[in-house]
């Protein structure tokens, strides 16, 4: 036998964990540490200019660059002055205007904000030439006048009672306003690098795929911030997103799955915050293919679903049941007498799909997100349908090809996820004649409701309004297009050492400047 | 040797071509639309045009094509789709994170592999093998995520020794040490179980040979006759098998990054993939195609300098 060969490495290893510990203590940041605020996204974003972005990652990090014409509170929805601080519409509901703030800087030392600069920004978004993603939603108005620097004039094309949705800090991102000396200095590509807001925050640093840096802005009009920094970590993976929240690596963090939420639910250090949001998920249903171009099969489907067990099964209770009406509780116009919660009745189903007289089973499939809650959800509901006789496979896609398939026309089904807006107006669109794809996502193929969309519009007066918006989520809740099986709760993972944190669960970003923090 | 070098250097040419047209015509023909993907559910028909327009993409493919080797000729990757950042800063940014996490994960393994192989191999039949092969045993079967959230629970989470996220930076090598700890531990775990087996199995071969009986009849020393005599010869299929563990640490990184919130190519890949960010994959992919190339070249030479008979003309 060879004798024992003594490994070089044995009387090394004390030393090299020596070195590694010792190192470890240097992993933190340094300099002012408890003025930074770490909060963690799933990714940097695409684009830190308001046309160009859809992300939610860019909106949470704009939403503290820019600042808006009015802004919605994190805490009520109530809308209130931001960079106006007051505004009138004529009685035709084609002029609103709006009186500007004085006194608000620029920051990079770009002068004072005035009423050029909203001009500048609505001409900027309706101009074809450049691209913006919100082009469409920006045509409303034909011209913003500046009869004097800090009186806005708005006049629309028609009258649009949810006008003033399209002037707050939520998507779309027509309402934060960009700076025309700086974009006619910089350019598109000098201001991508260096965006440059009113807001209580500037941009210090933007690595890709790594993280976002924000510094307080010095010349902010507003309470100065108690948050010297905030800094934006991409982290993708839930777990690893409450367990840095814990360790005090992250201070805040969005969480989409709500089973890692019920994990942390009682860990001390974290507080879990759950906000009722305006975030559904719903099932289109294409009426071109059959049979579900029938109105019975559409409703039978709809009662086939366990709504109260599905959110329980999957959302962990952080949601409700969906509406039948497609509106929902915080949406201008929401009336439950006609739309109410969505309701689980398979004896109703059954005598639906008999009525209908379509020969069982029907077969077909729906497309879904291929994350773990909307997999789970998709294959809850193919249960379900199973259970009354229609057969519909779930297809969990990736994203990219996602978009392709579910924008077929020979797609039975598809589900969509949307954070909406308190304005009905964008959400109704979505299903009308002009959205039919390519144009759009009006997967269905609904044209049911297109008149009385182009209706609430126009119509003067609120209470009119009102009107209209009930006789759609009538239309809505009898044809069934869209089966809205939950209303998802927005799911924070907080801090302890975060104080006056409220989030923002509209398609915004928190109001980061209010918050505090204790000592580490 | 010199000559030899030279050729393959120059071979990475044509093979860098290959890759780059598969990988154009595979992205293209992919199905999904980076414009689509990129509005979400925002996008509408004449949005979709006008990013499209934007980007090049509504030009003929053989066209795109074209312009596309004209640019990588000029070293220009091209600037990301989503990002509207230069393909190859964003990957610059990115490979000093993913060269931290492979090299360590690749030394734990070798570090400890091999030490842990050689111990079996002399100590074959004893509880130190049966030991060592239960242990490879476990960690070829676990999946490196799961190494890698359980490291994370322990060392991070209970008992707050290690960072649990981020990867440091450079300006304090401290942290980049501190924050590899963990990843390469978990990365390597797969390899290292592999490095012992084949170790184990290689250096007990060579163990057998008659030239080792006759330095053993010589009386040389146990250590001299494992470590100066068998070890080269045992290297060889273990050298192999390094060259091509290259590409399974580049690939297991993309999970490990993820769990640790790690930046580094392999997430960049994934993600514009995912956003069929044509760009940033094309110039990721000729990256990671060169850098398989070289590290070939580098295993082939690595061949030649264990065992003196092997010469490359």
């Amino acid at each position: 036998m060879l004798r024992r060969v003594t490994l070089a490495a044995r009387w090394s290893a004390p030393l090299v964990l020596a070195v590694i510990l010792s190192a470890a203590g240097t992993g933190g940041p340094a300099g002012a540490a408890d003025t930074v605020l770490t909060y963690a996204l799933i990714s940097t974003g695409t684009s830190k200019i308001p046309a160009y972005t859809t992300t939610g990652e860019d909106t949470e990090i704009m939403a503290q660059i820019y600042d808006s014409v009015l802004q919605a509170d994190a805490k009520t929805w109530k809308i209130g002055p931001d960079l106006a601080t007051a505004y009138t519409t004529s009685s035709d509901g084609k002029t609103w205007t709006f009186t500007l703030r004085k006194g608000v800087k620029w920051q990079g030392g770009y002068g004072d904000f005035t009423c050029a600069d909203v001009q500048f920004t609505w001409d900027f978004n309706k101009d074809p030439a450049n691209h913006s993603f919100w082009q469409t939603q920006a045509v409303i108005v034909d011209n913003v006048a500046c009869p004097n620097p800090y009186t806005a004039e708005f006049h629309l094309s028609a009258p649009f009672q949810g006008f003033i949705w399209s002037v707050v800090n939520i998507e779309p991102s027509t309402g934060w306003v960009l700076c025309k000396a700086a974009w006619d200095k910089l350019g598109r590509a000098g201001y991508e690098k260096t965006p440059i807001g009113t807001g209580p925050y500037m941009l210090k640093s933007l690595a890709p795929s790594q993280e976002v840096v924000l510094v307080r802005n010095p010349d902010y009009w507003g309470p100065k911030p108690a948050v010297d920094e905030i800094d934006f970590k991409v982290i993708t993976d839930s777990q690893t997103a409450a367990l840095a929240v814990k360790t005090g690596a992250v201070d805040i963090v969005g969480v989409n799955d709500p089973v890692v939420a019920t994990q942390y639910e009682h860990t001390p250090g974290v507080a879990v915050i759950a906000k009722q949001a305006l975030r559904t998920d719903y099932l289109e249903l294409n009426e071109m293919v059959k049979p579900f171009d029938d109105v019975k099969v559409r409703q039978a489907m709809r009662y086939a679903i366990d709504y109260r067990g599905l959110v329980a099964a999957i959302l962990r209770g952080f949601g409700t049941p969906g509406y039948a009406g497609i509106l929902m509780p915080g949406q201008t116009g929401f009336d439950p007498s006609v739309n109410p919660q969505n309701t689980y009745d398979p004896a109703k189903a059954r005598q639906l799909l008999k009525e209908a007289g379509v020969p069982l089973p029907i077969k077909g499939f729906f497309t879904t997100y291929n994350d773990t809650p909307d997999i789970n959800a998709a294959q809850f509901l193919a249960a379900n349908f199973a259970q009354v006789g229609i057969e519909l496979e779930a297809r969990p896609l990736e994203r990219g090809t996602l978009v392709q398939v579910r924008i077929a026309p020979t797609t039975p089904a598809a589900v969509i996820g949307n954070a909406l807006s308190p304005d009905p107006d964008g959400f109704i669109g979505a299903f009308t004649g002009k959205q039919i794809p390519p144009a759009g996502l009006n997967i269905s193929r609904y044209t049911g409701a297109d008149q009385l969309f182009q209706m609430q519009r126009e119509v003067a007066g609120a209470a009119a309004r009102k009107r209209i918006l009930r006789e759609i989520q009538q239309r809505f809740a009898t044809d069934v297009p869209v089966i809205e099986y939950y209303v998802q709760k927005e799911i924070f993972f907080v801090n302890s050492r975060v104080h006056n944190y409220e989030p923002f669960v509209l398609f915004g970003g928190d109001p980061l400047a209010k918050v505090t923090l204790a000592a580490k | 040797m010199r000559p030899y070098i030279l050729r393959r250097i120059l071979l990475i040419i044509p093979l860098i071509w290959g890759v780059v047209t598969s990988v154009f015509l595979v992205v293209h023909l992919l199905p999904g639309d980076p414009a689509a993907v990129l509005l979400g559910p925002f996008a509408t028909g004449d949005r979709e045009a006008a990013l499209r327009h934007m980007w090049g993409l509504d030009r003929p493919l053989l066209v795109q094509y074209g312009q596309y080797l004209r640019n990588i000729a000029a070293g220009d990757f091209g600037t990301s789709l989503l990002t509207g950042q230069p393909a190859a800063s964003q990957i610059l940014s990115l490979l000093p994170y993913t060269v931290v996490l492979g090299v360590g994960a690749l030394l734990i393994a070798v570090g400890a592999g091999i030490p842990l192989g050689i111990a079996a191999a002399v100590r074959s039949g004893t509880a130190v093998d049966r030991l060592s092969l239960l242990a490879s045993l476990l960690l070829i079967s676990t999946p490196s995520f799961l190494v890698g959230i359980v490291l994370l629970i322990v060392f991070s989470g209970r008992l707050g020794w290690l960072p649990a996220i981020g990867a440091g930076t450079f300006a304090r090598p401290g942290s980049i040490v501190s924050h590899v700890v963990l990843p390469a531990l978990a990365l390597s775990a797969g390899l290292l179980a592999y490095l012992t087996r084949i170790t184990r199995t290689t250096l007990l071969s060579v163990l057998r040979e008659d030239y080792v009986k006759t330095a053993r009849a010589k009386g040389l020393a146990g250590r001299v006759i494992v470590l100066v005599h068998a070890l080269r010869n045992a290297m060889l299929p273990v050298l192999s098998i390094l060259g091509l563990a290259t590409g399974d640490v580049v690939g297991g990184a993309v999970v490990i990054e993820t769990v640790f919130a790690r930046p580094g190519v392999g997430s960049l890949l994934v993600n514009s993939v995912t956003g069929r960010d044509y760009v940033q994959v094309q110039a990721c992919v000729i990256v990671l195609a060169a850098s398989f190339v070289i590290m070939n070249l580098v295993t082939d030479l690595c061949y030649a300098a264990a065992d003196p008979r092997i010469q490359y003309r």
